[in-house]
């Protein structure tokens, strides 16, 4: 039996309003799409596939002649055109046709620790203003006006690590990140680090809650194997498979089973 | 539906194809058979019976197996004369006792026995590219519930038998009696077309 869930029957069903990723067993899970301009949470362990998921799904838009805007806060540029050859996504070719970027930043240079010595003139202007947060338009649009249409920011868990001991300015700066994602009309998938088995977070984030879609990857040990899966939790706007269905990691990716039930325990 | 065999030994060995033959002949198109052996009939029975569909019958076996290595398999079945070209093998076990593993064109290994959404998609990528009329035979239901939980496995079970069903697969599932549980052997017998109990020379 398929188990589908809707969270807004008014949507329409125009193609033009939703998006793939690409992934073509993942997409089967949805009916029509990701609603475009969403805020998606991608949730889930080490090593369960977020990140590949997201390169993939960057890769299958920019191939598209759509711009593509991949921000780490975590692997360094090198490092993850490193892994999308290794899945043949040819970052190269895409970053040289202008419609994929990648660029790393430091979590310090979202967030302004008012006990810290930085003495740069933005850290000054943001320590006058109060505002803690720094600007994002400069590290979304940058100098070349590049307007993405989708965009990755990997992580969420580590642009929190700056917020420690401050959940509630961590919070208004999710509120103020996901506005700014408003304005530009893209749809972002944000990583962030969550344990199958913690359920204190798992559903239970700020993150969650602000988030219009999430997707989680699991990655489950039973005996000495691991075995991955997928589902999706939430996907406001759009009808979607409720159930949790297997996934390989290949060396052309991920790959989803969408009628293959995962047999480890995920609850 | 039930057929239940008193079957002395030498018996199997000279009549169990024909009795097989009877038995599935009388049974609608793509069965499924749950089979009850005594574990020392029970290999004898499997060869009876691969030899009987692959070689007499025509059809592809596909062989999962979670009791025996594939090249053990391989050579039992090449001494009884079967055509193995005509098997595709499912072996759940040598990979998890060594990471050199023969490579052959009719095997796919798994990782463990208890990886059970990776047999399941071993098996639909078997179904897929195989032609011709098909049955499975899982080598044994009683090895594969001794690294599964009863609950887990038998949810595998009715997946795979109803991939088996819309896919028009036959199968054939061997339980070692005294070795499995009779609450998953009525589990499972409810989702197949008939069981077929064989009992040993001291029945």
């Amino acid at each position: 039996m398929e188990h589908t869930s809707s969270s807004n029957k008014n949507s329409t069903t125009s193609p033009d309003q939703y998006i793939k990723t690409g992934i073509s067993g993942f997409d089967k899970l949805l009916r029509n799409g990701i609603p475009k301009g969403s805020n998606l949470l991608i949730s889930g362990g080490p090593g369960s596939g977020k990140t590949i998921f997201c390169l993939q799904t960057l890769a299958y838009h920019a191939s598209q002649g759509r711009n593509c805007l991949f921000i780490s806060f975590e692997e360094s540029e090198k490092r993850l055109i490193e892994h999308m050859d290794e899945f043949g996504l040819n970052p190269s070719q895409l970053m040289n046709s202008g419609h994929l970027k990648i660029n790393r930043y430091l979590t310090s240079d979202v967030y302004y620790d008012e006990n810290s010595k930085d003495d740069t003139v933005q850290a000054m202007m943001a320590k006058e203003s109060n505002q803690y947060t720094m600007d994002l338009e400069p590290f979304v649009i940058g100098e070349e006006g590049f307007k993405p249409d989708i965009i990755v920011i990997d992580s969420l868990t580590a642009i929190a690590s700056a917020f420690i001991g401050g959940n509630q300015k961590y919070r208004l700066y999710l509120d103020k990140l996901f506005r700014f994602f408003e304005t530009l009309g893209s749809t972002n998938f944000l990583i962030s680090e969550a344990m199958v088995h913690d359920n204190e977070s798992q559903g239970n984030r700020a993150e969650d809650f602000l988030a219009d879609g999430v997707i989680f990857f699991y990655n489950s040990r039973k005996h000495n194997i691991r075995e991955s899966a997928v589902e999706i939790l939430k996907m406001r706007g759009a009808s979607h498979d409720k159930k949790i269905v297997a996934l390989n990691i290949t060396d052309n990716g991920i790959v989803v089973y969408p009628n293959q039930e995962a047999f480890s325990r995920y609850d | 539906m039930m057929g239940i065999y008193n079957i002395k030994r030498w018996m199997v060995k000279m009549n169990l194809s024909i009795n097989m033959g009877e038995e599935l002949s009388s049974l609608p198109e793509d069965w499924v058979v749950l089979i009850e052996s005594p574990s020392e009939l029970a290999n004898e029975f499997s060869l009876e019976s691969i030899d009987y569909l692959v070689d007499k019958q025509d059809y592809v076996g596909i062989v999962l197996t979670a009791s025996k290595p594939y090249l053990t398999l391989k050579k039992q079945f090449e001494a009884k004369g079967i055509n193995v070209d005509n098997i595709v093998f499912i072996d759940c076990i040598s990979k998890s006792q060594s990471s050199e593993v023969e490579q052959a064109g009719n095997v796919i290994y798994i990782d463990a026995v208890y990886n059970l959404t990776n047999i399941s998609l071993a098996f639909k990528k078997v179904i897929e590219r195989v032609e011709g009329k098909k049955f499975l035979y899982i080598d044994s239901l009683s090895a594969m519930l001794i690294h599964n939980t009863p609950e887990i496995f038998v949810r595998f079970i009715h997946g795979l038998i109803t991939s088996m069903r819309l896919a028009s697969i036959s199968g054939l599932l061997l339980s070692l009696t005294q070795q499995t549980d009779n609450s998953i052997k009525t589990e499972v017998a409810n989702l197949c077309d008939k069981t077929i109990m064989i009992s040993g020379p001291q029945n």
